[in-house]
C-alpha cells in the first residue's frame, strides 16, 4: 500500500530504536511525523539527525518549523534562520515557505522592523498568500501576534493595512498612499497606523515621515516608538534641537527602550550637551550592545571629546558591524 | 550624443531607429559632468558622463551595473524619491529647502550661502546696520569633527559611508571617511581639520609640495617644532618621515583611481603605504 504514513512511521521507529546510529531513519522519521502533524516527536526526531549530521540546513528548517507548530517561537526563528544560512532556502518553493515563517515569527517576537524587511521579499516577487496582508499588517501595526491568533473583529483592518504597505513594499507608492489614505479614513483610531506609513516612507520621504509620526502622537502622545522616530527624523535633517523633545518623551515613557536612549543620547549630542549625551548613549548600548547606530554615535560622541583612541575603537566596531550586515545601498 | 543646438545643449539617446532627445536642464561636476534630464515629469541622471580623463563620454559614475532594457532607459536613470534633493543640495544653492526641491530658487554652484546659511540675510543687515544681529554662525568654530561631518553633508560623512556599506576603491572620492579612518584623526586637533588643508573659499591647490607644510604641523623633522595648537603637545612626539621632508602626500596619500578608471582623487587615508598591499577599508 502506498502512502501509508502511519506504517511507514512506525517502521522507521523502529528502525531508529534497533540502530540509533542511523541518521537518515531519524531523518525520514522526522519529515514523514512533520507530514503528519506530529510535530513534538518530529522535532525530536529531526534533534537526533541534527546531533548526528553537521550543518543539515534543511534539518535546521524543518525542526524550525516543528518548533512554529509546538509554540516554541524563540527556537523556531534561530533553527529557520540556521537552516536558511545553511543553504535550506536555495529552492523557490522552500524559500518562500521559510521566509514567510520567519517573518511571523519576528512578528510575534516582536522585531516588526526586521519582519518588515522580509516581507519585502515577498512583494517585490509579486508573490500572495490568503493571510500575508494580514501577516505584513500585523507586523506593520506592531502587534506581537500570528495570524491565526488575531481576533475576527481586527481582521479587516489589519489585512487593510497589510495591503496598503504590500503595494508600498512592491514599490507601487502612489497606490500605497492611496490605500494609506483610505485605511486612516475607514479607521481613524486604529493605533499605529500612521506610524506604520511613516515608517515605510521614512527611507525615501523623511519629510512625509515626520509627518505622519506626528499626526500619530497627536492621537497617542505616549507612544513611545512614534516619539523615537519623529526624533529620528529630525535629527537626520540635523534638527536635533527640535528632536530632543521627541527623545526626552520616549525615554520618560520607555526607558528601557534603547532605540529611545539612543535618539536621546544622539540629540543632546547634537545639541552641544556632550556629556549627557555620551550617558545616554552608553546605556542604548547597555541595552543593545550590537546596535550599529548608537557605536556610531559613540565614535562622534568620543572624537568631539577628544577621546581619540576610544572613538577609533568604536568605528573599528561600526565598520564591523556593517560588514556583518547584508542590507546594501545599491549606488554610492 | 551631446551637442549644441540653437544654443541649447541636447542629449540624445539612439538605437539606430528611434532618436530621443532632451534638453540638458542642468549639468553636475567638475572633475566628471553628469547631466540631470526632465523627462515626463520625472528626472533622469543622464547614463553618460563627459569625463576630462578621456574628453569624452562614458557611464555615470555608480551606474555601470545598470542594464538598460529600452531606449527610454538607456537616456537616464530615474532619481528615486529623495535623491534630487541630495543632488541639487550638494550641486547648486538654494534649490532645496527645508528638505524641499525648490528649483525655481535654485542658484547655480556653490555659493556663500550653500555652506553659511543666512549669510544674504547678513549682507541684508549689513545694510541696515544690524550685522551683528544677522551673523550666521562661525564655522571656525567647530571642532574637526564637526567640521569632518560638516564638509561631509556633500563629500560624504564618516557615517553615511559606513552606513551604504561603500567598500572599495569607489569610496577613496568621499574624503571625510577616509581622512577619518586615518590613524592620527583627532576629532579635537584643528591641524587635521579639513579646513587646515583646503580653503573652501578658493580653488582646490593641485601642487603636491603645498601640503608638506600641513603634514609638518604634526610630523616636524627633529630640527624643527611643530606647529602651536592646543593639541600640539600631544603630537609633538608624531614620527617624522626618514625618507623626505617633501611632497608628503604623493607617497602617504597616494592617488587611486575609481574602480572605472575615469577618475584619479588623492586618498585621504593618510598613512605608510605598502607596496602591493591592499587598498584599506
Amino acid at each position: 500500500m502506498q502512502n501509508d504514513l502511519p506504517r511507514a512511521i512506525e517502521l522507521y521507529s523502529k528502525a531508529v530504536e534497533r540502530d540509533p546510529k542511523w541518521p537518515d531513519g531519524w531523518w525520514f522519521l522526522g519529515s514523514l511525523q512533520y507530514g503528519a502533524g506530529a510535530y513534538v516527536p518530529a522535532r525530536d526526531a529531526l534533534s537526533h539527525y541534527i546531533d548526528a549530521v553537521a550543518n543539515a540546513g534543511p534539518a535546521y528548517a524543518l525542526r524550525g518549523l516543528c518548533e512554529f507548530e509546538t509554540g516554541e517561537f524563540r527556537p523556531a526563528l534561530a533553527d529557520i534562520q540556521r537552516g536558511i544560512s545553511l543553504g535550506a532556502a536555495n529552492q523557490p518553493r522552500n524559500e518562500q515557505i521559510l521566509r514567510y515563517h520567519e517573518a511571523l515569527l519576528l512578528t510575534r517576537l516582536g522585531n516588526y522592523e526586521t519582519a518588515l524587511k522580509t516581507y519585502t521579499f515577498f512583494a517585490k516577487n509579486g508573490i500572495l498568500n490568503p493571510e500575508l496582508f494580514t501577516a505584513i499588517g500585523l507586523a506593520g501595526l506592531r502587534i506581537p501576534l500570528l495570524p491565526r491568533d488575531l481576533a475576527k473583529e481586527q481582521q479587516e483592518l489589519i489585512s487593510a493595512a497589510g495591503d496598503a504597505a504590500y503595494q508600498f513594499l512592491a514599490a507601487d507608492e502612489t497606490a500605497a498612499a492611496r490605500a494609506f489614505q483610505e485605511l486612516f479614513q475607514r479607521f481613524p483610531k486604529a493605533p499605529n497606523a500612521h506610524f506604520f506609513y511613516g515608517y515605510l516612507l521614512f527611507a525615501t520621504d523623511p519629510d512625509g515621515a515626520l509627518a505622519e509620526f506626528q499626526q500619530e502622537l497627536e492621537a497617542a502622545p505616549s507612544n513611545a516608538d512614534a516619539n523615537v522616530m519623529a526624533a529620528w527624523a529630525l535629527l537626520m535633517r540635523n534638527r536635533a534641537a527640535e528632536a530632543l523633545p521627541y527623545a526626552q518623551n520616549a525615554v520618560d515613557k520607555e526607558p528601557t527602550l534603547p532605540s529611545a536612549q539612543l535618539v536621546l543620547g544622539r540629540s543632546l549630542l547634537e545639541t552641544v550637551d556632550l556629556k549627557g549625551g555620551m550617558e545616554h548613549l552608553e546605556k542604548a548600548l547597555q541595552l543593545e550592545p550590537d546596535n550599529i547606530e548608537t557605536h556610531l554615535a559613540l565614535a562622534k560622541a568620543y572624537s568631539k571629546s577628544g577621546r581619540k583612541e576610544d572613538a577609533r575603537r568604536e568605528r573599528v566596531l561600526c565598520l564591523r558591524l556593517s560588514s556583518d550586515n547584508e542590507t546594501t545601498v545599491e549606488r554610492p | 550624443m551631446v551637442e549644441t543646438k540653437e544654443g541649447q545643449p541636447v542629449y540624445s539617446v539612439t538605437d539606430g531607429s528611434r532618436t530621443i532627445s532632451l534638453p540638458i536642464r542642468w549639468s553636475f561636476g567638475k572633475s566628471a559632468q553628469t547631466w540631470v534630464l526632465e523627462k515626463d515629469g520625472d528626472l533622469l541622471e543622464s547614463m553618460v558622463s563627459y569625463y576630462p580623463s578621456i574628453d569624452g563620454l562614458e557611464i555615470t559614475t555608480g551606474d555601470e551595473t545598470l542594464t538598460p532594457q529600452n531606449l527610454d532607459e538607456a537616456v537616464g536613470r530615474k532619481l528615486r524619491r529623495g535623491e534630487p534633493q541630495d543632488c541639487f543640495g550638494c550641486h547648486s544653492t538654494g534649490a532645496v529647502s527645508m528638505g524641499k526641491l525648490q528649483l525655481p530658487n535654485l542658484e547655480p554652484g556653490v555659493t556663500c550661502e550653500h555652506c553659511h546659511t543666512g549669510a544674504s540675510a547678513h549682507l541684508m543687515g549689513a545694510f541696515q546696520d544690524q550685522a551683528y544681529e544677522t551673523a550666521p554662525p562661525d564655522l571656525r568654530k567647530l571642532s574637526t569633527e564637526d567640521i569632518s561631518n560638516f564638509c561631509g553633508q556633500c563629500h560624504r560623512t564618516w557615517e553615511t559611508v559606513v552606513r551604504s556599506r561603500w567598500r572599495g576603491e569607489i569610496n577613496v572620492r568621499f574624503q571625510p571617511y577616509r581622512m577619518t579612518n586615518s590613524k592620527c584623526f583627532d576629532g579635537t586637533d584643528p591641524r587635521i581639520s579639513c579646513i587646515a588643508c583646503h580653503d573652501p573659499h578658493r580653488d582646490l591647490v593641485r601642487e603636491d609640495s603645498s601640503y608638506d607644510t600641513k603634514c609638518r604641523a604634526c610630523h616636524a623633522p627633529k630640527d624643527e617644532a611643530a606647529t602651536t595648537s592646543p593639541k600640539a603637545d600631544g603630537h609633538r612626539d608624531a614620527k617624522s618621515c626618514s625618507v623626505s621632508s617633501e611632497n608628503c602626500i604623493t607617497c602617504h596619500m597616494p592617488k587611486v583611481k575609481l574602480p572605472n578608471g575615469l577618475m584619479t582623487f588623492h586618498d585621504h587615508e593618510i598613512r605608510i603605504v605598502k607596496l602591493g598591499a591592499p587598498y584599506p577599508d
